[in-house]
């Protein structure tokens, strides 16, 4: 469990320490004043592209992902959603994904949890959300390593699966 | 204690108010519900027997027009394609036909020089020769 | 109170589902493409999925189950409705005057009749506030107990109570809702929720003029067993203008609720089968 204001603090520090901005999957990168959100707009693996390809037979355009802040859980909260590329009557689009086994396509079956909602605080828009309920168990919510709870959180929740690797 | 009853109280009149208008809203929800079908054997899965011959067919004939669908998906394509090439020709008729009445007009004006060319061409041959004539007569 | 749950739980409401004409071959029959059925107010509207494609499935002009560019959602009046939301839910947020809640019988002649139209439609991409339908047969059940897993920590801070059921327990408390069978839903849900809780798990809706939604989950923290409606007014109008306790009523369960109500009271009793107590703000007339 992290307070909503420790929470916030060690945001910007995230921010602030470009980790995520020199990502090589990392396109965009936004911190919303307004809604206390981080969003990134991440380019696909070539990995989930040809996944994407051979399972789904649509062409991935990118993921995005937002992480915001659960009151209900007090916990960190990784709200992703996935854009294929489609052509309608000649025009060139991206559209929302909702693959059939999103987590088996993503490759964090067994690991995470993800089931599709709709934001309240983001303007009731529609998101796979990571379950957040085992947060503590699986970040490790020790008093002494507190301060570095979201940096850890990322690394698991995040890098894990997506992989790190420097612009 | 009479804190307690006096809770107690409360919530008694509090349930039969709820009560009675849930009362009433069930009433009132279920005026003339024998027009709408009692769905016990709708939900959860319990759905109507079909004849699996027919369920069949149909399979191939949604398979079908979803086919001829497609089809005519890219047949539209291919007239789309066709009429834009027809456009093409037809801007380039235009363009020809304007070319061509500008290099009519440029011929007829080239046609008009030339023959006034001509005629002062003639005037002046016509006085050399006059000119030429007298010298000829004067000399001899 | 197990008459007011019994009450709760068996209301139900007449339910018309028009089918969108894309769905269907061309010559259809047209009474096919309606449906009316009486739907429990305490349900999902897409529990009644399978029905529904099993009543137009021989004139559907494709096959939903496994066409997978597509995607449907249902309207009602133009607008997307959320089937993530209980159907007396729904119902409740789709009533614009407060006279529609009146229930003294001078009103209620002899022709009125109350009815949810819904329209089942479908496109190539969804509304941005819906939830796609999936042809998951468990996509609402990992919803609703997604629900009450939030429900569970609201209440206790922690998801221990829902994370101890057994799985025969979990498949019982799902089927309850199914087969309508109060006994067991009151059984297990009674595991999940305690008598002092924490926080209550409230949402709350608001009717905005221009038709569409505002929604709302304050934290609601339970100081005492005396809390109020009342106590939490400002938590329910904060940060809605143009609604006050004056110039609205409080609509739950499709019925008034005075401000004197214990909440804890209120929680238990009229809460919906997904653990949340709803609350639709209704502009008085």
């Amino acid at each position: 469990m992290i307070l909503y204001e420790e929470w916030r603090s060690q945001l910007d520090l995230l921010f602030n320490s470009n980790v995520l901005q020199s990502w090589a999957l990392c396109q965009e990168i936004h911190l919303d004043d307004k809604t206390n959100a981080l969003s990134l707009r991440l380019r696909p693996t070539h990995r989930l592209q040809e996944d994407t390809k051979r399972v789904e037979k649509k062409s991935l355009d990118h993921i995005q992902l937002c992480l915001t802040y659960s009151k209900i859980y007090n916990e960190p909260l990784l709200l992703l959603r996935i854009w294929e590329e489609k052509c309608t009557e000649n025009i060139l689009l991206t559209k929302l994904m909702f693959p059939a086994k999103v987590e088996s396509l993503l490759g964090v079956e067994g690991k995470f949890q993800l089931g599709l909602d709709t934001v309240i605080d983001l303007e009731n828009s529609l998101w796979y959300s990571f379950h957040p309920c085992d947060t503590p168990n699986i970040v490790g919510d020790l008093p002494e390593f507190k301060s570095t709870y979201l940096r850890r959180w990322v690394s698991i929740f995040v890098f894990s699966w997506l992989g790190y690797e420097g612009a | 204690m009479r804190m307690n009853e006096k809770r107690n109280l409360q919530t008694g009149a509090m349930d039969g108010l709820l009560i009675g208008r849930l009362v009433d809203r069930n009433n009132s929800e279920a005026h003339l519900s024998e027009l709408f079908q009692d769905s016990n054997d709708a939900v959860g899965g319990k759905v109507v027997n079909h004849d699996e011959a027919l369920l069949k067919t149909l399979k191939i004939l949604q398979q079908e027009l979803k086919s001829k669908e497609q089809e005519i998906r890219k047949l539209k394509e291919v007239i789309e394609l066709k009429n834009k090439n027809a456009e093409r020709l037809n801007d380039e008729l235009i363009s020809g036909t304007i070319e061509n009445n500008v290099l009519q007009q440029k011929l007829s004006d080239l046609k008009k020089e030339h023959s006034k060319l001509v005629a002062r061409w003639l005037k002046k041959t016509e006085k050399e020769t006059e000119v030429m004539n007298s010298e000829m007569e004067g000399g001899r | 109170m197990n008459d007011i749950k019994q009450l709760v739980w068996d209301g139900e409401l007449n339910v018309l589902i028009s089918i969108d004409p894309s769905f269907l071959m061309k010559g259809s029959p047209k009474e096919k493409t309606v449906l009316r059925i009486r739907v429990p107010r305490e349900t999902y509207l897409i529990n009644y999925m399978p029905f529904i494609w099993s009543k137009i499935r021989d004139f559907l002009s494709f096959d939903p189950l496994n066409d997978s560019k597509k995607c449907f959602w249902f309207e009602h009046n133009g607008a997307p409705i959320r089937w993530n939301y209980p159907v007396g839910v729904l119902f409740d947020g789709l009533v614009k005057s407060s006279l529609a809640f009146v229930t003294s019988s001078e009103i209620q002649s002899e022709n009125v009749i109350t009815i949810l139209r819904v329209r089942l439609v479908m496109g190539d991409s969804l509304p941005p506030t819906v939830i796609p339908i999936t042809t998951s047969k468990t996509q609402a059940e990992k919803f609703w107990f997604h629900q009450w897993k939030q429900v569970c920590f609201i209440l206790n801070g922690s998801s221990k109570a829902i994370m101890s059921l057994s799985v025969n327990e979990s498949r019982k408390f799902w089927r309850s809702i199914i087969a309508r069978n109060l006994h067991d839903f009151v059984e297990i849900s009674n595991k999940i929720s305690s008598s002092k809780p924490r926080h209550i798990p409230i949402i709350i809706q608001t009717h905005k003029a221009s038709g569409s939604f505002n929604i709302s989950q304050p934290t609601v923290r339970m100081t005492g067993l005396d809390t109020t409606l009342k106590d939490i007014e400002g938590d329910i109008f904060n940060a809605k203008e143009e609604m006050n306790a004056d110039n609205s009523i409080i609509i739950c369960q499709g019925i008034e609720i005075p401000w004197d109500i214990a909440m804890s009271d209120m929680y238990l009793k009229l809460r919906s089968f997904d653990g949340f107590l709803y609350i639709t703000l209704v502009p008085k007339n």
